[in-house]
């Protein structure tokens, strides 16, 4: 069995790493198209890594470009060429054109897979030609804001189209939440075709700290996630200045990095509401600085927006934080109010700042919570059901039967 | 006298003020050089007060850097062009500069060829940013330096390095700010207080935004006639829309009908959007994106209360100009907006990220006619009173006078 990914960047990021070194020592092959290829991290190992370049700067060098790839297409495959130069130019319009087509379309000449699979919907709608052309099952994946959020940007109406486009095609679209099914129903998905694998985190890296790690009396908030607007963090710093004014010792710590603007506009609340001495904005940390971060903190503080899962959050449930966090996409369904942690409305500062509270004053809470959360994610979000879980899902779609159906149902649309 | 006003890009759409200042600069006498990196040709078209430019005022774009190869070839002629136009001065930029840069002189002089050849009295930087690397020129071109703190400047920019605005404090020869709130913060981002400063607020053109005749019903709110609220600013995350949102999902929630405009656009758009969704309030609250002034007018007359909940704002035009249109204001109280409004006179000053307290206040004006028929009176009145454009420009003009005559005293008594 070989599976395609495509859309990922190289070196990709760690979760669908995990995934293709899981897929790697079950036997099966693993080709990956990726569309940004860190300079200086071209070797692959064992991965097929199928480069597909950028459509930018001056037109003689998209040229030089152009022709390079259509002669290695001719020369892969002579036959598929010629299929994917009609795919391109029935595609061709005003928002991309004949050129950028064939640049994203051309690498993926001759390239054979049982299973094709989009890691984002972005990627699916970018590569929409390939459903047909690679003439093998296609898996899309939802993994939150790019379903939750830019479909409802009005200055990108067309990704609602092509969304729904993609589902149509699909022969099995992955989501990461329950909530996130709901959401692509409403973008035109057929409730048949998803398939719900949560994220998952890899227990044996994210363990607990031993029990005399921490003793102090200050209450360590931690946040792990990129400075973005859909993070929220002007709320969670909202809610912060709430507690510091009702007398509570805390200390906050916020880790990512993101825009400039973004940036600033954290740095800026911090600095408004006077939170500078108990508020630190650590930027991005390697995952074993983050895990040690986690394992010095006492609560985890999602304040997101939109979610599909976060995996920092289970990260930070695997190292036995209780986590305060907003009750937004597919949180519910990772965290029991009450039991793990404690869910406030989004945007509910109010609310959010209670459920910190609720946490400060008492050590055995936190404790019981946080061994909950560390016994959720080995029960649910464990890295080894996931993995059975994707092999399972793409060994049901390449198996000859299930694909003579997908065909069938492919002809009678074109039939149609 | 000559004055050089140091800008990133000229015209930009959504510095009207600046237009503004420059235009009526220009025509009170005072010869207006504006040292720009960009011109937006575009933009300029929008501006009615540039189709014809004064004669006194001059656009000077800065030498290309990009690519390298042709800014290369460039220094040459460059330096040719400054010394036929200002040969003492360059000169003295030369030999001063050497002590700065050494070897890199020669490319300095390249970046500053415009400021040299328009030989200024003054030189303005008109945000904080544009200066801070550049406040040797005071000495270089031997003129007074004056810089503008706008808001973003001392809120945000460069907020990682305490020292970023160290030779500005030290060497500006007057430091200009849109308003006290501004001024304590570059106070407390390390400017001495002693500092020569003055506070000009923003003007606007009042023969353009005019008051509106307005029936003013006892109760607004009602289904059959909603509360008209207006926002009027970019889509950014400093405008806190996503707290005027929740304002105005608030007053649905008491049961007050609304229907919010929202002019403007930029990057910040999804997650606006986003927010509307989230709070379910997508069939109340209309995105109209960037709308020219005689657009921005016509909301104006449609509105009947406008909210401005930014988290950050030098001073905010759009606020002026909702006052003068007679439109009373609920504010947050971010930067130079409680100098704006007069709180309960043209219309309400709230903490800013409170959304409840924006909200009550838009209550209580859905909830009293009175009140809006008060409110709609002072406001013209107080935009009349304080920021008329051209008491804006005579402020400016006394304090180049001002600069230059201390600049001019010290190397007198030296």
């Amino acid at each position: 069995m070989k599976i395609l990914i495509i859309g990922v960047r190289w070196p990709p990021e760690t979760f669908i790493r995990r995934r293709i070194d899981a897929l790697l020592e079950a036997g099966v092959r693993v080709a990956v198209a990726a569309s940004a290829v860190a300079p200086g991290n071209a070797a692959s190992g064992p991965v097929e890594l199928i480069r597909v370049p950028a459509w930018s700067g001056g037109w003689l060098g998209r040229l030089f470009t152009l022709g390079r790839l259509l002669c290695a297409a001719f020369l892969r495959s002579p036959g598929g060429t010629p299929r994917i130069l009609a795919a391109a130019w029935s595609h061709a319009g005003d928002r991309t054109g004949l050129g950028q087509w064939l640049t994203r379309l051309l690498p993926f000449a001759g390239v054979r897979a049982d299973v094709a699979h989009f890691e984002w919907n972005f990627a699916a709608v970018d590569f929409l030609p390939l459903f047909d052309l690679l003439r093998c099952p296609v898996v899309v994946s939802c993994r939150g804001s790019q379903i939750q959020v830019a479909p409802h940007n009005p200055a990108r109406r067309e990704l609602v189209d092509g969304i729904r486009r993609t589902f149509e095609r699909a022969a099995a679209v992955h989501a990461v939440s329950e909530r996130i099914v709901q959401e692509a129903e409403a973008l035109g998905l057929d409730r048949t075709k998803a398939v719900v694998i949560r994220p998952a985190v890899d227990p044996q890296f994210f363990i607990p700290a031993g029990q005399s790690a921490r003793r102090s009396a200050q209450l360590r908030i931690i946040s792990v996630g990129s400075l973005n607007w859909v993070k929220g963090y002007e709320y969670a710093l909202v809610a912060i200045r709430r507690l510091k004014d009702r007398g509570l010792d805390l200390f906050y710590d916020i880790v990512g990095d993101g825009v400039k603007t973004e940036r600033q506009r954290v740095l800026f609340t911090i600095h408004d509401l006077g939170l500078e001495s108990i508020v630190r904005l650590r930027g991005a940390l390697g995952p074993e600085e983050v895990r040690d971060e986690l394992r010095r903190s006492d609560v985890f503080l999602l304040p997101s927006l939109s979610e599909g899962i976060s995996n920092a959050a289970l990260e930070a449930m695997s190292c036995g934080l209780p986590v305060a966090a907003s009750d937004c996409g597919g949180m519910g369904e990772a965290v029991t109010h009450g039991v793990e942690g404690y869910l406030a409305a989004p945007r509910d500062t109010e609310a959010l700042a209670a459920c910190l509270e609720a946490l400060a004053f008492d050590p055995e809470r936190r404790r019981i919570m946080g061994r909950a959360a560390r016994e959720r994610v080995l029960r649910d979000f464990a890295l080894p059901a996931q993995t059975e879980a994707f092999l399972a899902l793409y060994r049901s779609l390449a198996q000859p039967a299930t694909r003579a159906l997908a065909g069938a149902a492919q002809l009678q649309e074109e039939a149609l | 006298m000559k004055v050089a006003l140091v800008l990133a890009g000229f015209p930009e759409p959504s510095e009207t003020f600046i237009v503004n200042k420059v235009v009526g600069l220009a025509q009170s006498g005072l010869r207006v050089d504006v040292i720009c990196r960009r011109l937006n040709r575009q933009a300029w078209r929008r501006f009615p007060q540039l189709l014809k430019p004064p004669r006194r005022l001059k656009v000077r774009v800065c030498w290309p850097v990009r690519p390298h190869g042709i800014a290369l070839l460039l220094v040459l002629p460059a330096l040719l062009r400054v010394l036929a136009l200002n040969p003492l001065g360059t000169w003295r930029y030369l030999t001063r500069g050497w002590r700065y840069f050494g070897v890199e002189t020669p490319r300095r002089l390249y970046l500053d060829a415009e400021l040299l050849a328009a030989r200024p009295d003054v030189v303005h930087f008109e945000f904080g940013t544009l200066a801070a690397e550049r406040m040797y020129l005071r000495d270089l071109l031997a003129c007074p330096v004056v810089v503008s703190f706008r808001g973003f400047d001392l809120n945000f920019a460069e907020l990682e390095r305490p020292g970023y605005y160290k030779a500005v404090w030290a060497a500006a020869d007057a430091i200009h700010c849109l308003g006290h709130d501004l001024w304590v913060r570059a106070c407390s981002r390390g400017c001495p207080p002693t500092k020569l400063k003055v506070l000009i607020p923003p003007a606007i053109d009042i023969s353009f935004f005019q008051p509106v005749e307005r029936t003013q019903p006892a109760r607004l709110g009602a289904a059959d006639r909603p509360l008209r609220v207006l926002s009027v600013g970019r889509l950014e995350w400093k405008k806190g829309y996503e707290f005027a949102l929740e304002a105005i999902a608030l007053l649905r929630y008491w049961g007050i009908a609304v229907e919010f405009h929202i002019v403007g656009g930029g990057d910040h758009l999804e997650a606006v959007a986003f927010c509307r969704r989230q709070f379910g309030l997508e069939d109340c609250v209309s995105l109209l994106g960037a709308l020219p002034a005689e657009g921005v007018l016509r909301e104006m007359h449609w509105a009947d209360v406008f909210l401005h909940a930014a988290v950050s704002e030098g001073f905010c035009n759009a606020v002026i100009e909702a006052q003068a249109t007679g439109l009373p204001v609920v504010t947050s109280d971010a930067d130079g907006l409680a100098e704006n409004v007069e709180d309960g006179v043209t219309g309400f000053v709230t903490p800013r990220r409170d959304p409840r307290a924006m909200a009550e206040r838009l209550a209580w004006l859905a909830e009293d006619g009175r009140l809006r028929a008060a409110m709609a009176e002072n406001g013209p009145a107080r935009v009349r009173q304080r920021f008329r454009l051209d008491s804006q420009i005579a402020a400016f003009v006394r304090l180049y006078r001002q600069t230059c005559f201390i600049a001019f005293s010290r190397v007198f008594a030296n």
